[in-house]
């Protein structure tokens, strides 16, 4: 089968591209990096079936990025059949600097000029017939997101890979090092070097794994080298390169690139100067932010009653909606969820019906154990879709690799850059995908200070714990509120731990953040649909495996006695789980809720969040009996609920990601002073929260240490400077 | 309970074990990935191409 490979620079396109070719649903985003290893599916659509391999993003093919590594590994060993190299037309001149690079190999290739619809409009012109003359290679014009052109693209492409392709460097051209670089070349001729032109611009740039795999010729280049005056340069090879390089473009472009005279600012450019304003871009993201959780999570929408005094009591918007009269309108995401509730519920009466004649135990297992405890988690399961909805609108508009960028000052502070705000971001979602992002960024101790605090970031799986909480504490009315202060809790716990580990751990300085801004632009159904799925599907997969075997498990260990065989126990207290829970209860005792009338259930009910955060709810549902997770959580006082909800916050994440942070650490040592960090972190925060808003003087004590231990942390730090 | 029912009761009980066990084997082996949704997907291989 023919192998074609997807190169270009980030955020050009080339996943939007892969999946238009292979009908993958592969995921795409509207911020560079989304691709961080090579992917492959296959084009069926020519004379024979060609494998097309999806390269991470890259702006050059030195080995300095895991990326880069990646892409330049795959062009160089692997030998493709065929290079389709994806250009953004918007941003001509820096996208083809890599196409001078890939020119290099000898590898087939084909410019696939993309976004030629946003040149368009913005009134410039391309002349593709100059950029194939200039370059040397095939132009074919595409756009990946209406799949405009691109079977055209493929058919180009499918000539061209029949035959070879001479190899030629942008670098000859040069004044400065043209004739070094022919006699490199020559060099390499001589010694029989595979590619020569690649590598003899490798080697005169003085690349590391270049010089490491020729060392035969190092001498020879190094007095090829001493001749050139490189002072300009202060003797920087790379730089020297590189510079050649964009000669030989901007030498081109005025034929290549016609720009429109009147141009006037992009809508890009304008709703930047709004949405990255130095003072009020971090105040937006939190209000879009609250618009989001106040339209998933709102009982009373746009405040209409608060404000207007806006009550429903005609029946058929009561059953339309879903409430009682004289209640609010809901916001959309309750209003689904109270319709999917009730569908819910209807499935397990009916259920429960056609079990009547089966014995009890049979009864309780599937009804008040599977059933309920499934119920307990996928009946929140339109709100999560809607908030990940908004939040996948969010990314695919461009708006939050804007976020990274205005987070990146803020971030600086704690010790961390812009860099890390992506997975970080990709915590919200979850925090596996999240610790693995972590692997770009370059500086070890931000690296490690970001799996540290990732956890702190309420995960998708948290959301049902939030959202039980959230309809019954303060009558159930500040829904919003209560799940938003969750979130912005957590940043802050993460801020908070960020800066303590800055000051006692991370005294490096963080690494410079460089990112390119993409291009504001509407989001697609088709891409934004598909990120739904994945979410949805993660959820009902484990609902369906490790969720539902262990409220199995959970059942059984609440409802029976260790002498099993004798039957159900009809008092929980005295089940297995109920002995277990009870010898436990006392080490949570600090934290308030495990005193409570459901002191030891809410303990278990932790605990086994440890093999995934969605069974939390699951367990409690279980563990309620009868009455309902509703009537546990009721009988909590506010300080108490919040207290537990900061404790499965910020206590160790789930086995799953306890694995990808152990895989991450690469050290069994780091990993243990890792959740005993995690652990720390969360009995204080919540054992602080109880006390200090049950008895105001606790609170005031508390502050006043607090403010102490951080004047002592930020004297310690002054002095260590000094 | 009868005999039959502690079997069957505990045949389903231990297959729910079995379930929790396997599930987090999966994920071990996995480095912590789910498997199921593309981002996982994608964050799991790229494990394999960490520079040497």
């Amino acid at each position: 089968m023919l192998k074609f490979c997807l190169a270009g620079n980030p955020n050009s396109g080339k996943t939007t591209l892969f999946n238009a070719l292979t009908g993958s649903t592969a995921h795409v985003g509207n911020w560079p990096g989304v691709t961080v290893d090579k992917r492959e599916g296959v084009y069926k659509k020519l004379e024979e079936k060609v494998s097309i391999v999806d390269l991470p993003g890259i702006y050059s093919l030195s080995p300095y990025t895991l990326e880069e590594v990646v892409s330049r590994n795959f062009i160089m060993d692997e030998n493709p059949d065929l290079i389709i190299n994806i250009v953004d037309a918007t941003k001509l001149e820096r996208n083809l600097y890599l196409t001078t690079q890939l020119l290099e190999t000898n590898v087939p290739m084909v410019i696939a000029l993309n976004m030629m619809d946003t040149v368009e409009r913005a009134g410039d012109k391309i002349d593709v017939k100059a950029l194939e003359k200039a370059f040397g290679v095939p132009v074919v014009e595409i756009s990946a997101l209406r799949g405009k052109n691109i079977n055209e693209l493929m058919k180009v492409a499918y000539e061209v890979s029949k035959q070879p392709r001479k190899s030629f460097s942008v670098v000859e051209h040069s004044p400065l090092i043209g004739k070094a670089y022919a006699e490199v070349e020559k060099l390499c001729c001589e010694h029989d070097v595979d590619c020569a032109c690649f590598h003899a611009v490798k080697v005169l740039e003085g690349d590391m794994l270049e010089v490491k795999d020729h060392p035969h010729i190092e001498e020879h280049v190094k007095e090829i080298r001493e001749q050139i005056d490189s002072s300009a340069f202060d003797g920087d090879f790379e730089a020297m390169v590189a510079d050649a390089r964009y000669q030989y473009i901007t030498s081109k472009m005025p034929s290549i690139l016609i720009k429109n005279a009147k141009q006037k600012a992009t809508a890009t450019q304008k709703a930047d100067k709004f949405f990255m304003h130095k003072v009020w871009g971090i105040p937006m993201f939190l209000v879009i932010m609250f618009a989001i959780f106040h339209v998933t999570f709102a009982e009373d929408f746009l405040y209409l009653q608060g404000i207007f005094g806006l009550e429903i009591n005609s029946d058929f918007w009561c059953t339309f909606f879903q409430i009682e009269a004289g209640s609010a309108i809901p916001s959309p995401g309750v209003w689904l969820q109270s319709w999917f509730g009730y569908l819910m519920g209807c499935l397990i009466e009916a259920i429960a019906g056609l079990m009547e004649s089966c014995p009890a135990w049979l009864t309780g297992l599937v009804c008040d154990g599977l059933l309920s405890g499934i119920d307990a988690i996928l009946s929140f399961l339109p709100h999560i879709l809607m908030l990940f909805l908004f939040l996948s609108i969010l990314e695919d508009t461009g708006y939050m690799a804007r976020v990274a960028f205005i987070m990146d000052r803020a971030f600086r502070k704690f010790g961390l850059s812009g860099k890390a705000f992506y997975p970080l971001l990709m915590c919200f979602g979850c925090g596996v995908p999240g610790v693995m992002a972590t692997k770009t960024l370059e500086s070890e101790k931000e690296r490690k200070m970001t799996i540290l605090i990732s956890p702190f970031f309420s995960c998708g799986a948290k959301l049902p714990i939030w959202l039980a909480f959230a309809g019954v504490l303060f009558g159930g009315q500040h829904g919003d509120l209560v799940v938003y202060s969750i979130y912005l809790i957590g940043i802050i716990v993460a801020i908070i731990s960020a800066i303590v580990l800055k000051l006692v751990i991370n005294k490096a300085e963080t690494a410079p953040f460089i990112m390119e801004l993409p291009d504001y632009h509407l989001p697609q159904f088709k891409s934004t649909m598909l990120h739904l799925w994945d979410k949805l599907k993660h959820y009902l997969v484990k609902a369906g495996t490790i969720i539902a075997s262990a409220i199995v498990v959970i059942w059984f260990l609440s409802n029976f006695g260790f002498a099993f065989w004798n039957g159900m126990v009809d008092d929980i207290n005295v089940s297995m789980l109920g002995q277990i829970g009870q010898a436990l209860q006392y080490l949570f005792y600090p934290m308030g809720w495990a005193m409570g009338d459901y002191g030891w259930q809410l303990v278990v009910s932790s605990l086994t969040g440890l093999l995934a955060k969605e069974e939390v709810v699951a367990t409690m549902e279980v563990l309620a009996g009868g009455l309902g997770l509703e009537f546990m959580i009721a009988t909590m006082t506010a300080p108490a609920a919040f207290s537990f909800m900061l404790f499965n916050l910020l206590c160790v994440p789930c086995m799953a990601m306890v694995g990808a942070v152990a895989g991450e650490l690469n050290s069994k040592k780091e990993l243990f002073k890792a959740i005993g960090f995690w652990m720390l972190v969360a009995y204080v925060v919540s054992a602080a929260t109880y006390w200090c808003f049950t008895y105001w003087y606790v609170g005031v004590i508390v502050a006043v240490a607090l403010v102490a231990a951080f004047v002592a942390l930020v004297i310690r730090y002054k002095k260590r400077k000094v | 309970m009868s005999a039959i029912e502690v079997v069957i009761l505990s045949a389903i009980v231990l297959s729910a074990v079995a379930g929790v066990v396997l599930s987090l084997k999966r994920e071990k082996k996995n480095g912590g990935c789910c498997g199921s949704c593309s981002q996982c997907k994608s964050a799991c291989k790229s494990k394999d191409n960490q520079p040497k």
